[in-house]
């Protein structure tokens, strides 16, 4: 098998998980009991004064249902779904007074994008190198044996929670940042004062994140590394005679590849579980949108969002994984 | 595994220093969350005293932004948490271990399409699915028996792929062969003799998925995914986070919660990295 036949394989099998991914998107709320269009218009009457006549709301319901395809036959709804899907039309936010969604989804994407890419990577790096100086240099040494439960403190510790600390610190008792997120009164520029103003208002999400990711990559690191040390090819290294820099970077060269895979899982992951961190900063990304769709009971953005994370972290993942594919000759050992 | 060979595994366990040091703060732990509730003076939600007030000789840990007070709210939340986390660690290693196992055991189709079906919960992040369904439940089904259900529902995969990679190894051992040729069913090899070589590494995987399913737990209910009028650690960060509980220099609200949810995944992941060594001998140092 060519390594071009195993990418197809594998662009099946996302392609697969994609589909069972959104179908359940689909199928879940009409599964359970609540009747999302119910819901979505007791909110808009609320809203708009708390009173409509039974005609202006059987109208109402009429026109809702009519616009998400309710009154048809349940494939028909189906293929539609996926149709509209996949051109990008996720239906109207009732919270955000219908406002498409994937405009609100894509208006917070960029905050993510700029957050969590230099997080993720910055942290990944730097806990690959303490990871591999813990494992290779200071293997069983004091140094170690103190840095491993203090990472996996780190590691467990829910980002937001290490925000809260972060923000009682750093902006409660000495006013050094910002308590919440990007300034929404001032409109996105190329220029130095939007820039800067952008980047004090992320300094702190950004060292919550790189701080708690730290821990779990150096430790990933850190035992990849002795199980390396540990291998025939090390003692055939050691006794050939190699410098230990040599030997050092042999090990460091195999130990990195499944943190490799580990990235690719990280990337999915982080976009739900940093909802809770956006939210204690106010910062405009898509966790945010999630968090207050769900406290509003906004079922179309909340869908929305399931569909785009869901084909985001599937595209992410398929491309770290063939770029895997061709930086680890072990599989493509095993392929051919 | 003859019973000897599991003797000399616990001994090499309890020689491991982290191992000890682990189980002592769970055990810690577990004291406070039975023992607890019956030292605190007030109920979980009773507004017993002024907002914001400090930790005091009254209120030991202070009282948060509605006067309720906080060593309550954490005696009882402790237990409601892990009571969540360890029905989680239950199901997700169960169903991550006969998924595993099949797949592992018996390969063929069964293992690609169990493999595919793994592959796929992987990638869709558990608690973004878990968020899915619970947005369509009404909020009064909401339990810590369903909220730790639906936890473990989603969180098995990792260890299905683990199982399984153990199960092949011990696939084409000599024993097994014996068992086929005395006649034994595949389903009776499967779970007769491959699963008791695991259980170790069974006991391994509960501790992994107990300790990570505290750690979602806590993210759902902050992200508002409340059980039903039931205290847990999530449900009080939960109020520190949308009060902006920092912002008031109220530590004694939030560090306290976040402290025990640190205190004990720090001592499974403890636990599971002396168990992983005593079970894998490359893994240890010199």
């Amino acid at each position: 098998m060519s390594i071009w036949k195993y990418i197809r394989r594998r662009a099946i099998e996302y392609f697969i998980a994609w589909y069972i991914a959104v179908s359940l998107d689909f199928i879940l709320p009409r599964l359970l009991p609540i009747d999302p269009v119910k819901v979505m218009i007791s909110r808009i009457v609320s809203a708009g004064g708390g009173y409509l006549t039974p005609d202006a709301l059987q109208a109402l319901v009429n026109r809702i249902e009519e616009m998400f395809g309710y009154n048809k036959p349940l494939y028909m709804q189906y293929l539609l779904f996926i149709w509209n899907a996949l051109h990008l039309n996720l239906g109207v936010s009732v919270w955000l007074f219908g406002t498409p969604v994937s405009d609100i989804i894509l208006r917070a994407l960029p905050y993510d994008i700029i957050l969590l890419v230099p997080a993720i990577l910055l942290s990944w790096y730097a806990g690959n190198k303490l990871g591999a100086y813990l494992g290779f240099d200071k293997r069983g040494t004091l140094t170690d044996k103190a840095a491993l439960p203090a990472f996996y403190a780190l590691n467990n510790a829910p980002f937001f929670w290490f925000a809260l600390i972060l923000v009682m610190l750093f902006s409660a008792y000495i006013h050094l940042f910002p308590p919440t997120g990007t300034p929404y009164s001032k409109v996105p520029s190329l220029t130095w004062s939007y820039i800067s103003d952008l980047l004090w208002h992320m300094a702190l999400p950004f060292l919550a994140l790189f701080v708690v990711s730290l821990g779990g990559w150096a430790i990933g690191m850190r035992q990849n590394m002795l199980s390396e040390v540990r291998s025939n090819y090390m003692a055939y290294g050691e006794a050939l005679g190699l410098m230990r820099s040599a030997l050092r970077r042999y090990a460091y060269k195999n130990a990195i590849l499944p943190q490799i895979t580990g990235l690719a899982i990280t990337m999915g992951y982080i976009v739900a579980g940093n909802a809770v961190l956006e939210f204690t900063f106010q910062y405009p990304g898509v966790g945010l949108i999630l968090g207050n769709a769900i406290g509003n009971y906004d079922y179309f953005l909340i869908q929305g969002i399931f569909f785009f994370v869901v084909t985001m972290i599937i595209i992410a993942n398929f491309l770290i994984e063939i770029i895997y594919a061709f930086i680890d000759p072990r599989i493509r050992a095993v392929v051919s | 595994m003859s019973a000897s060979l599991y003797k000399e595994l616990f001994i090499s366990l309890f020689k491991e220093g982290y191992f000890r040091v682990g189980l002592i703060i769970l055990a810690a732990l577990a004291a406070l969350a039975v023992v607890g509730p019956f030292t605190a003076k007030y109920g979980p939600f009773d507004v017993v005293g002024p907002p914001y007030y400090p930790p005091n000789s009254q209120y030991w840990l202070g009282t948060d932004a509605f006067g309720r007070d906080i060593y309550s709210q954490m005696v009882y939340g402790l237990g409601n948490s892990l009571y969540i986390a360890l029905i989680a660690g239950l199901l997700a290693t169960a169903i991550g271990v006969t998924i595993g196992l099949i797949a592992g055991y018996f390969g063929g189709y069964a293992d690609a399409i169990l493999n595919l079906f793994t592959n796929t919960i992987l990638t869709i992040p558990n608690v973004v699915i878990i968020l899915l369904i619970a947005i369509y439940i009404p909020k009064q089904w909401i339990t810590t028996t369903l909220l730790g259900l639906l936890i473990g529902l989603f969180s098995w995969p990792w260890s299905a792929r683990a199982v399984r990679a153990i199960a092949m190894s011990i696939r084409g051992r000599d024993f097994i062969l014996v068992a086929k040729l005395s006649g034994e069913s595949p389903a009776e090899i499967a779970f007769t003799e491959v699963m008791p070589q695991m259980l170790a590494y069974i006991f391994l995987v509960f501790v992994l998925q107990f300790s990570g399913a505290i750690v979602a737990d806590v993210g759902l209910e902050a992200l508002g995914l409340l059980p039903y009028k039931t205290m847990t650690i999530g449900f009080m960060l939960f109020w520190a986070v949308q009060l902006s509980a920092p912002s008031y220099g109220a530590w004694w609200w939030f560090l306290p919660p976040g402290l025990i949810v640190m205190l004990a995944t720090t001592a499974l992941s403890m636990i599971a990295m002396s168990m992983d060594k005593a079970f894998n001998p490359r893994l240890r140092e010199e």
